[in-house]
C-alpha cells in the first residue's frame, strides 16, 4: 500500500477543504506533518482510520463516551446552528496496492440540537481501478471491509499506522504487551487454517478414543479412562484461561474508567495523579524485582560457589603446594614401590631390609604417594579450583552489587507501597461521596485483578503438570496395546489422529518458533543500528520470548529491560515494528507506509539522528507527524541529508479551535523551526 | 505470507505417510469449514487412509 492523497473536510478540527500530497517513490518518500500540540496531528491519523476502516475511535478514546466524540467540524456546526442544516464531514484517501489504485471516500454528517451533537454515518465508497484503466466503485460496506483488510488486515494496521500510545504499550512487560505482539505474530502468520487443523484433528482423536473407552477392558480402559480425564481437565483449564485473559482485560479497563471518573472530581485530583504516577513507578519497580530475580536465579549456581571459596580456596593451596613439591602426580608409582618392598631389592639392585636407612627412605617416598584414583581426583580437583577461583572476585562483586540494586528497589517498593496506603485512605475517607464509592469500587477491582492472576498462574502451573502426567499415561497405553497386541482398526485409526494432532501441533510450535525468532534477529539488527554509542555499550540483543513478551538483553546475555531508559524503551519498540513489517513482507521490498504519531517524544538527540537517518531508507513510505518539541531544525538537517524527504506540512491554527493544513517547502521549513540549541 | 500452506505441507514431508495423508484432509477443509464439520469429515478419512495402509502393509 502506498498513500498518494488524503483530502479532508470539515473533519475533526479542519474546517473547510484540505489537502495533503504524500510522498512517494524513488525520488523521496518522507512527509513530514509538523504542528504544534492540539493543532490535529492525531486528527490526520484519526481520518485515515476512518477513511479505510470507517472506525470513529483510537485506543486512547477508550474512557470516552460517544456523545463526546465528534468528527464533523464543530465551528462549522455552530456556524448552521440558526439553519438546522447538518454538515457533512468527508475524508478521502488515494492510494496503490499491487498494481491497482483505490479512491476511497467516507462522510459523516453532524448538527448540533441544543448542546449536543447527532451525528450520522453516511457510510463509504471504493473505487478501484485496475492496471488498464477499468475501474469498478462499491458502497457495500463488507465488500469494502474485505478489500481493504486485504491490503492491510485491521489487525495488523496498528504495525503500520502507529501512535505514540501504541509505542508505549508494547515496551509494558504485562499481559496486555504479550497479547498485542501474539496478536501481531499470529495475524502476521495467518495460522488460523492451521489452528482449526490442529482443533479438528484433535476432536477425531477424543471422539475415537472415547469409542475405544466403551470397548476397551481391564488395565487399558483405566488408562484410557484417566487420559480422557485428563484432557477434559486440559480443555477446562485452557477454557478459563482464556476467560481470565478476558476478565483480566476488561478489569483493567474498568479501573481506568473508574480512574477518569475520580479524575473529573477536582477536589482529589492531586491525589489522584499522585496515585497514579506512584502506580507507575510500583508497576517499573515491581517489573525490576522480577528482573532481579530473574537475574539472581541465573547466577545461583555461581554465587552458591562463593558460600564455600574460602574453603575451596584452602583444597586448592593445599593441593598446589603438594603439586610444586611433586608430590602429585607421583613420580613413582605406589604399586611399583611396593613391589620393590615386598622383593626387597630396589631396580638398581641395592637391598631394601627393614631397619636399613634405605628401607626407610623408601618408606618415606612410599607415604608421600597417593594412589592412581585419588590423585586423578586430586588433579581434576585442582584444574577446576584453579577455573573458578579466578571468578571469586568478579562473581564477588556482581552479586554484591546485584543484591544491592535489590534492596534499593525494595526499599523504593515499600515506601511507595506506604504512600499508597496513606494516599488511598485519603481518597477514601474524602468529603466527597462519589470519591468514597469510586475509590471503594476501585479496590475491588485491584483485588480481583490480583485473584485473576493468581488463578492464572495457578491454572497455567496445572496445566503444565496435566502435559507431563498425559504423556506418561499415554506411554503406558501404548505398552498395554503393544503387550496384548491391541492392534485392532479402531485402535489404529485412535494411533493416527494422535500422531497427526501432534505432528500439526508441533509444526504450528516451530513455525511460529521460527518466525519469533526471525522478528528477533531483525529486531536486533535494527536495535543495534538506531541506538546511540552509549547504549551499545551495555545492549545487545531483543528476543521474543515463547510468551510472547519482549525482552531486552545486556552484552553479558541477561535480562535487561526492568533498566533501559525510555527512550532506549522507545527504540526497542521502533525496532520490534519495523521487524514485524519485515516479516511481513517476506523476501520482498515492503509496500507499506509507515505511519507515525509523534514517536520522538522521549529519544535523545542520537537516537533520533539515528531514526531520521535509517527509516526512510527501512520502508517504501514514511509519514510522520511531529511536533515543534522534537522536531526542529537538528532534525530537519539530518532528514534533509538522506534526500528523500520531499514533502512538508505544516498544521496551523486560525482561531476558535481550527487547523488549516499549509504546506510548505522542505527548503523553507527551517524558518518555521526551533534552531538547534532550542530544540536540545 | 500466503505461503504459508505449502511451508506447512512441506514441513508435514517428515512424518508417516498416513499422518501427511490425514494432516493434509485436515489443513485443507479447515480451510472452509469450522472445526466441528472438519472433525465429522475426518472420521471416514481416518478410515479410509487407516483401510489403505493395512492392505498395502
Amino acid at each position: 500500500m502506498i498513500l498518494h492523497k488524503l483530502t479532508l473536510s470539515n473533519f475533526r478540527q479542519f474546517r473547510g477543504f484540505h489537502e495533503i500530497e504524500f510522498a512517494r517513490g524513488n525520488t523521496g518518500n518522507v512527509t513530514v506533518i509538523f504542528g504544534a500540540n492540539g493543532r490535529g496531528k492525531t486528527g490526520i491519523y484519526r481520518a485515515l482510520l476512518f477513511c479505510l476502516y470507517g472506525e470513529k475511535r483510537l485506543s486512547q478514546d477508550a474512557q470516552v463516551d460517544d456523545h463526546e466524540l465528534y468528527l464533523v467540524n464543530y465551528p462549522e456546526m455552530e456556524a448552521h446552528r440558526g439553519d438546522k442544516k447538518p454538515v457533512e464531514s468527508r475524508v478521502y484517501l488515494e492510494f496503490a496496492h499491487g498494481g491497482r489504485t483505490y479512491q476511497m471516500e467516507r462522510s459523516i454528517l453532524g448538527m448540533l440540537d441544543g448542546g449536543e451533537v447527532i451525528q450520522e454515518d453516511k457510510g463509504g465508497r471504493l473505487v478501484t481501478r485496475d492496471e488498464e484503466g477499468n475501474s469498478t466503485a462499491t458502497r457495500d460496506p463488507d465488500e469494502i471491509a474485505e478489500i481493504i483488510g486485504g491490503i492491510l488486515d485491521r489487525g495488523l494496521k496498528e504495525y503500520f499506522l502507529f501512535d505514540g500510545e501504541k509505542i508505549e504499550r508494547l515496551t509494558r512487560a504485562s499481559s496486555e504487551q504479550r497479547r498485542e505482539v501474539s496478536l501481531g505474530v499470529r495475524k502476521l502468520l495467518d495460522i488460523n487454517t492451521l489452528e482449526s487443523a490442529i482443533q479438528a484433528t484433535d476432536r477425531l482423536r477424543r471422539y475415537l478414543d472415547s469409542e475405544l473407552e466403551t470397548r476397551a477392558t481391564g488395565e487399558l480402559a483405566r488408562v484410557i479412562k484417566q487420559l480422557r480425564e485428563i484432557d477434559e481437565r486440559s480443555i477446562e483449564l485452557e477454557a478459563r484461561l482464556e476467560a481470565i485473559d478476558d476478565e483480566l482485560l476488561h478489569a483493567g479497563q474498568e479501573k481506568k474508567h473508574v480512574d477518569n471518573e475520580l479524575d473529573k472530581i477536582r477536589e482529589i485530583r492531586d491525589f489522584l495523579l499522585e496515585r497514579t504516577s506512584l502506580e507507575k513507578r510500583e508497576q517499573d519497580l515491581e517489573a525490576q524485582v522480577d528482573d532481579l530475580l530473574q537475574d539472581m536465579k541465573n547466577r545461583t549456581g555461581k554465587t552458591a560457589l562463593l558460600l564455600v571459596s574460602k574453603t575451596a580456596e584452602k583444597v586448592f593451596r593445599d593441593i598446589d603446594k603438594r603439586k610444586q613439591r611433586h608430590e602429585i602426580p607421583s613420580e613413582i608409582r605406589r604399586d611399583l614401590i611396593d613391589r620393590l618392598i615386598s622383593e626387597g631389592q630396589c631396580i638398581c639392585g641395592t637391598s631394601i631390609k627393614p631397619g636399613t636407612d634405605e628401607y626407610r627412605n623408601i618408606m618415606l617416598w612410599r607415604n608421600r604417594t597417593t594412589d592412581i584414583l585419588t590423585e586423578d581426583s586430586m588433579l581434576n580437583l585442582w584444574r577446576y579450583l584453579s577455573g573458578v577461583r579466578s571468578h571469586y572476585e568478579d562473581n564477588g562483586v556482581a552479586t554484591e552489587s546485584l543484591l544491592q540494586k535489590y534492596a534499593v528497589v525494595k526499599n523504593e517498593l515499600q515506601v511507595i507501597y506506604r504512600k499508597l496506603e496513606v494516599l488511598r485512605e485519603k481518597i477514601g475517607s474524602s468529603e466527597r461521596a462519589d470519591a468514597a464509592k469510586l475509590d471503594k469500587h476501585r479496590q475491588q477491582i485491584e483485588r480481583k485483578i490480583i485473584k485473576l492472576e493468581e488463578e492464572q498462574a495457578q491454572s497455567q502451573e496445572e496445566l503444565l503438570i496435566l502435559q507431563d502426567e498425559r504423556s506418561r499415561w499415554q506411554e503406558q497405553r501404548k505398552e498395554i496395546e503393544k503387550e496384548q497386541g491391541i492392534r485392532d482398526e479402531m485402535s489404529k485409526r485412535a494411533a493416527l489422529a494422535e500422531a497427526t494432532t501432534n505432528a500439526l501441533k508441533e509444526i504450528h510450535e516451530e513455525f511460529t518458533g521460527e518466525t519469533r525468532d526471525l522478528i528477533g534477529v531483525n529486531a536486533t539488527k535494527y536495535f543495534r543500528e538506531l541506538l546511540d554509542h552509549e547504549s551499545q555499550k551495555t545492549l545487545r540483543d531483543i528476543v521474543v520470548n515463547t510468551d510472547y513478551s519482549i525482552q531486552v538483553y545486556d552484552r553479558w546475555h541477561k535480562p535487561f529491560l526492568a533498566n533501559i531508559s525510555a527512550g532506549q524503551r522507545q527504540i526497542m519498540s521502533i525496532a520490534f515494528i519495523a521487524a514485524l513489517a519485515q516479516a511481513a513482507a517476506g523476501a520482498e521490498v515492503l509496500e507499506m507506509p509507515l505511519f507515525m504519531d509523534t514517536p520522538f517524544g522521549r529519544l535523545s538527540h542520537e537516537h533520533r539522528r539515528n531514526l531520521l537517518e535509517k527509516v526512510p531508507g527501512w520502508c517504501t513510505q514514511w509519514i510522520l507527524l511531529a511536533t515543534d518539541t522534537e522536531f526542529g531544525r537538528f532534525e530537519a538537517r539530518i532528514l534533509r541529508g538522506t534526500g528523500k524527504w520531499t514533502q512538508f506540512y505544516l498544521l496551523k491554527g486560525t482561531g476558535a479551535g481550527s487547523t488549516e493544513i499549509k504546506v510548505v517547502d522542505v527548503a523553507q521549513a527551517d524558518g518555521l523551526l526551533k534552531d538547534e540549541e532550542e530544540g536540545k | 505470507m500466503t505461503e504459508i500452506h505449502q511451508i506447512i505441507i512441506n514441513k508435514l514431508k517428515k512424518y508417516p505417510r498416513d499422518v501427511q495423508a490425514l494432516a493434509k484432509h485436515a489443513l485443507e477443509l479447515s480451510e472452509s469449514m469450522p472445526a466441528s464439520s472438519v472433525a465429522e469429515q475426518l472420521k471416514g478419512v481416518v478410515r479410509q487412509i487407516t483401510k489403505e495402509k493395512e492392505a498395502t502393509e
